[in-house]
């Protein structure tokens, strides 16, 4: 459990806020509503990160998913057909199978939060990323898997254009 | 330290709640002074004095798409030179080589787009 620097009036104000924009996206009838209200989300989950202290994965998460990700899924969701001229909600068709699933992972995951022991209480001093450290890490230590990132960036760009010109051809 | 850590993040968040405030103020407050008669005339979509065809959600092409994917690798990209130029001066000459090698293999991809023609228009 969170140790002494935990800020209990914070974290609900950023919990709620993430659960009500959740239940949003769900909710919606319109989806590109649905797609607005995962990026506040994905704003909710970053002002989460900051509250840790954990700043670069927040940077991380502002950048590259409330950025690129939240991008990529609106275009998704311009270049699928139109039916009747809108978007229709089609979240509601699984709610059957959704909602016992949601309610068994928050079950497993509340279980493994209250069973497991820490050796110490988590506090923000330990959870204070050295960026420093990290970028020095980053840049001697795991230079290897660090040049390797760049491989797997590029596989996957190439792969996205022979994927998209393929979908071009076939239009 | 820590205390003043989210004394910052309080500011942060309070200039972001003035201005989603400022947005909502503003449009209350041109919807409360505004005269409103609406007339179907009134209420079409203005298409440069051109009668609007067709619907707004016209799917479009996959095109744009390579667009928003490319977006997102490099973004990733990016991230990788917020540390990097942290500890720019302690690396040295090795830093900027091993950052030179990383920027230079997706390079590569972005010239294979290129020479794919995935970059032209029409």
């Amino acid at each position: 459990m969170p140790g002494g620097d935990f800020h209990p009036i914070a974290f609900s104000i950023i919990a709620a806020w993430i659960l009500v924009c959740g239940i949003g996206v769900v909710t919606f009838k319109n989806i590109v509503h649905s797609a607005v209200s995962m990026v506040f989300c994905f704003l909710g989950v970053a002002a989460i990160y900051l509250l840790l202290n954990a700043s670069l994965v927040a940077i991380i998460q502002l950048l590259v998913y409330v950025g690129a990700i939240s991008v990529v899924i609106l275009f998704a969701i311009m270049l699928t057909e139109a039916q009747e001229g809108e978007y229709r909600l089609f979240f509601n068709r699984q709610s059957i199978f959704a909602f016992p699933l949601t309610v068994a992972v928050a079950v497993v995951v509340t279980a493994i939060l209250v069973s497991s022991r820490y050796p110490q209480p988590i506090s923000l001093k330990s959870l204070t990323p050295n960026l420093k450290g990290l970028a020095t890490l980053l840049f001697n230590v795991y230079v290897f898997p660090f040049e390797l990132v760049s491989l797997v960036l590029l596989a996957a760009m190439i792969g996205a254009i022979v994927l998209a010109r393929r979908e071009d051809e076939l239009q | 330290m820590t205390g003043s850590y989210l004394s910052n993040l309080l500011y942060v968040g309070a200039f972001m709640a003035s201005g989603a405030a400022l947005v909502v103020l503003i449009l209350l407050f041109s919807k409360l002074i505004n005269p409103s008669h609406p007339s179907p005339v009134k209420r079409s979509p203005y298409e440069c004095g051109i009668e609007p065809v067709g619907t707004p959600w016209a799917p479009f092409a996959v095109r744009y798409y390579i667009f928003a994917l490319l977006f997102l690798i490099f973004d990733v990209e990016a991230i990788f030179l917020f540390p990097w130029t942290i500890t720019f001066r302690s690396l040295g000459t090795a830093g900027f080589v091993e950052m030179m090698i990383f920027i230079g293999v997706l390079l590569v991809g972005l010239a294979y787009a290129w020479r794919k023609g995935a970059l032209r228009w029409a």
